[in-house]
């Protein structure tokens, strides 16, 4: 790998652990939510492999020799603001919403992250290290959608009043100061490195199509919602991005330190050992 | 859903999931009360149980052993002393709070308000003892018995010389009837 190369990947590198890293966080929580004790079951093993993902991640960069000293990287602003927010509400944001969140970003993840990085870097071993996540992801994306389709079968009346639990403070606060800076950066950062728009593009339509598969997934708020933003996001001539997300994202820089520090213990779990 | 499942995670084949691999575990492999007959001197230590029976392997064997590693597989509400009943749910939890001071550990230790059991397991040492720098609890789920360890859910293998497995773990049923007799 060339030093080029390098010096362009390893931001990308640490924002993909980081994001993992965020998602197994996330699956923790729909673990504490989830409608039946299966689900849960699944939910822990889930939390398990992206936790194993971001470590995945974290050796390839070490092997790359990205990390100085063998140091961890830091967290952007954003990736810290989305801890906070998930160590704060992660465990009492309502199930739907969460839910339909984390396979938006599963396929983000998916389809256009992980092809990018597989299709600039040569190195046999990476290629075999994502064949396997993405057969995990694969997995997730699967059950997730499962899990929205079951949500939306509880009926009308549980549909409406899930949705009304959507306007807590929390959840839109979250969206605009948390969610929008955050993918709005990464999406930025990763068309600058040269991914085709088109390839993000594929990814929401992946999100709508197998979220159309469902019977009763288009009953659910969050669903409808979640795709209406991912739109969007990828379409960067919409407002979104002039009036919404571009200024949060400058806004979310200037994020005092003292307000964002302090995350909890499960932050230092990565490690790119395979043996303990 | 069938009630029977309500409260219980539905399993595929019980057992395939949580296999003890074809090759065997190199070291000492504890099962039923194997754990209080032995000798732990400078052994890492692995402990696959659930919570309530974790709370009463666990204090006994770090006063020799070098490292326990805990796998939880279902928390446990726990009370140092005895408690009467109505109080009991009020007491576990401030017990928890006041023992352990890192909130993501005490999320992984708070059982889950509709699936796990409601049952309070009296342990005046479970939670000093996991505090410890010689314990690592462990919150994922294990997947299998290894020839060095545990292999874990995260892709992780944990490796011990010892593992005692608790009479209620997933793995009870599984662990091959050599390994029980090589305990004796």
């Amino acid at each position: 790998m060339s030093q080029e190369t390098r010096d362009k990947l390893t931001p990308f590198m640490a924002d993909l652990v980081w994001i993992e890293h965020i998602g197994a966080r996330g699956f923790a929580s729909l673990a504490a939510k989830a409608p039946t004790a299966t689900i849960r079951e699944i939910y822990r093993y889930f939390h398990a492999e992206e936790q194993k993902h971001a470590n995945a991640e974290l050796a390839l960069m070490r092997r790359w020799g990205m990390l100085e000293h063998g140091r961890i990287p830091e967290p952007n602003t954003q990736v810290k603001l989305a801890i906070k927010v998930l160590d704060t509400y992660g465990d009492t944001l309502p199930l739907q919403g969460l839910a339909a969140l984390i396979p938006l970003l599963e396929c983000a993840l998916d389809g256009a992250l992980v092809k990018f990085l597989t299709d600039t870097v040569e190195d046999p071993l990476c290629h075999e290290v994502f064949r396997h996540i993405n057969s995990d992801e694969a997995r997730h994306i699967t059950v997730d959608f499962e899990v929205l389709d079951y949500l939306g079968a509880r009926g009308w009346i549980s549909s409406i009043s899930s949705a009304a639990e959507l306007l807590d403070p929390r959840v839109v606060v979250g969206l605009i100061v948390v969610f929008a800076p955050l993918i709005n950066k990464m999406r930025d950062n990763i068309v600058g490195m040269g991914l085709q728009e088109k390839k993000l593009m594929n990814a929401v339509r992946r999100f709508e199509k197998l979220g159309g598969r469902g019977e009763y997934t288009a009953r659910l708020a969050s669903y409808q919602a979640l795709k209406v933003m991912g739109n969007m996001i990828i379409d960067r001539s919409h407002p979104y991005h002039r009036l919404l997300a571009d200024p949060m994202v400058k806004i979310t820089n200037h994020v005092p330190r003292f307000l964002i520090d302090k995350p909890q213990s499960w932050v230092k779990g990565l490690s790119p050992k395979a043996v303990a | 859903m069938a009630s029977a499942t309500r409260n219980a995670p539905a399993r595929p084949g019980s057992g395939r999931r949580a296999r003890a691999e074809s090759a065997p575990f190199h070291g000492k492999l504890l099962t039923g009360t194997g754990w209080f007959e032995h000798y732990y001197h400078g052994e890492r230590v692995a402990i696959l149980a659930s919570g309530a029976e974790a709370a009463s392997i666990l204090p006994e064997v770090l006063h020799t052993a070098e490292t326990v590693t805990v796998f939880e597989e279902t928390s446990t509400w726990v009370t140092p002393l005895r408690v009467p009943g109505p109080l009991r749910g009020l007491a576990s939890r401030a017990w928890l709070r006041l023992s352990v001071g890192d909130a993501w550990t005490r999320r992984q230790l708070t059982p889950n308000k509709r699936f796990d059991s409601r049952e309070v397991t009296v342990s005046p040492s479970y939670y000093a003892a996991l505090q410890n720098p010689r314990t690592r609890l462990i919150h994922w789920p294990a997947y299998a018995i290894a020839v060095n360890g545990i292999r874990s859910a995260d892709g992780v293998e944990y490796q011990v010389d010892t593992i005692i497995v608790g009479a209620t773990s997933r793995f009870a049923a599984t662990v091959p009837t050599t390994a029980k007799e090589s305990a004796r």
